[in-house]
């Protein structure tokens, strides 16, 4: 039965099963149970707003969240590496540096998406939150290629960490960059942190951040066993070849 | 409801990607797991390991 | 000595080799499009935009350059013809200082009274049409010119409870 082993265990697939119920109930919740962004202007009675595009937010800010813990972890991760020099650091890094790419990949899409029905416009170069968002993006992706450059994984941890934790300082400037260039980003002021939402809006957008760190957790756990495994695999194939070149000198 | 094209596209897309990732990740992760030895990997579970 | 087979390298290694210098390319091509994405962002290509009452200052400074200007739309958005050609006739203002507008081309989904809105455009010395319709008007003889228009939407999701933009509380 070997073809059923697989990166699973007990914990991930409670885990799991967890992320997808979660999932189905933020989904049941953003598109059913909460109400459009609908206003009513108060002197000429009209209504306007996002109205149903709202629904996209329910997704996109959670991922905004996941993306900066991502790269915060693989950030610590790293810095663990530098110090620690083990493999269980850095396999930890680049677990959390592949998912928070994508994750941030999806970022970019999803705002993208609402944008073209709130802001007019499906890409707005120059608008520093998008701007700077697209750098890690980048910064990260360079990150992974970095990774892939190198034949031995041990060779490619060291350079890959001082890369992460270069990259990890553009969170900071994405966070603040509504409040220092207020007049280059069409992004809104943080919401939440002046609490203008509430009700249901407010609890779905926090269970839409819990279904998204549980999905996240999930990612990274198989991906860093996969990235064990990986390694395991590759010092056994230097055992090996180390066994059959003494073979083949014992031979002569 | 409003906006469907763009719900859809962006819900749709995002959940196809991250599905993808998932499976690319078990199929990769079973792949190896054949070939490593299970003492690399104390979470490597079987049913033949979880019945014995 | 073993035969000289033992010493050739293997199908798998090269492959890896070859992944590995694409990736240091692949590298590099991402090093060049970080430094355009910076470019462009500080660069000229930056959005910036000013706000009614800074675009107002510097009116005679701008002469006829293209700007951007944030402000939020006034009640009384008219809709009419220039030369043929279809526009949305508005005031704009931040604080309490108030620009007209002539938009030319599709206005945003979002574009209501109370919306801020990022408009590109040029200043222009004439009277806008149907001036005498608007609410606002500041009625100074200049409009901007538009053709591009991008919604700055608010943080509020308190939906019927949600304050809108208003001049005069700014």
């Amino acid at each position: 039965m070997t073809s059923s082993i697989t990166t699973a265990s007990k914990g991930s697939k409670i885990l799991g099963l967890t992320s997808l119920v979660g999932f189905v109930v933020l989904v049941l919740l953003a598109f059913f149970v909460t109400d459009p962004d609908i206003r009513f202007h108060p002197e000429t009675g009209e209504e306007f707003g996002q109205f149903d595009a709202v629904r996209l937010l329910y997704l996109h800010v959670p991922l905004i969240a996941v993306t900066y813990l991502a790269f915060v972890v693989c950030a610590i991760a790293s810095a663990g590496y530098l110090v620690k020099r083990t493999f269980w650091w850095d396999s930890m890094a680049h677990a959390a540096g592949e998912v928070g790419t994508l994750t941030c990949a999806l970022v970019l899409i999803t705002g993208s998406i609402w944008g073209r029905p709130v802001w007019n416009t499906w890409w707005e170069w120059g608008d520093v939150r998008v701007m700077s968002t697209l750098i890690l993006f980048l910064l990260f992706l360079g990150y992974l290629a970095l990774r892939g450059a190198f034949v031995s994984p041990q060779r490619a941890a060291r350079p890959a960490a001082i890369v992460a934790l270069i990259a990890v300082l553009d969170i900071p400037l994405i966070n603040r960059s509504v409040e220092w260039w207020e007049n280059r980003t069409l992004h809104q002021k943080s919401t939440l942190s002046e609490l203008k939402i509430e009700d249901l809006t407010l609890f779905t957008l926090m269970l839409g951040i819990l279904v998204a760190l549980l999905v996240m957790s999930w990612l990274i756990l198989h991906r860093f066993r996969v990235a064990w495994l990986e390694h395991a695999e590759f010092e056994q194939g230097i055992k090996t070849a180390i066994e059959e070149r003494r073979q083949i000198d014992n031979e002569d | 409801m409003t906006h469907l094209g763009y719900l859809l596209a962006g819900w749709g897309l995002s959940s196809f990607i991250v599905l993808l990732y998932a499976f690319r990740l078990i199929k990769r992760g079973a792949q190896l797991s054949k070939r490593v030895p299970s003492e690399h990997a104390r979470w490597i579970s079987s049913p033949k390991q979880n019945s014995g | 000595m073993k035969s000289l087979e033992e010493l050739t390298p293997r199908q798998d290694r090269i492959e890896k080799k070859n992944s590995g210098l694409f990736a240091k390319f692949a590298g590099v091509i991402l090093l060049v499009i970080v430094v355009i994405v910076l470019f462009r962002t500080l660069g000229n290509a930056s959005l910036f935009f000013y706000p009614v009452d800074e675009a107002v200052e510097k009116r005679v400074e701008l002469e006829d350059r293209r700007f951007r200007v944030i402000g939020t739309p006034q009640p009384g958005i008219i809709e009419t013809t220039l030369s043929g050609r279809q526009v949305l006739v508005f005031t704009l203002c931040t604080g309490d200082i108030y620009a007209d507008v002539v938009h030319e081309g599709d206005p945003a989904e979002l574009f209501n009274p109370g919306v801020p809105v990022v408009l590109q455009g040029v200043w222009r010395e004439v009277k806008p049409p149907s001036i005498e319709k608007l609410l606002y008007s500041p009625n100074d003889g200049w409009h901007i010119e538009t053709d591009s228009m991008v919604v700055k939407h608010d943080n509020d999701y308190r939906s019927d409870r949600a304050e809108l933009e208003s001049c005069s509380s700014e």
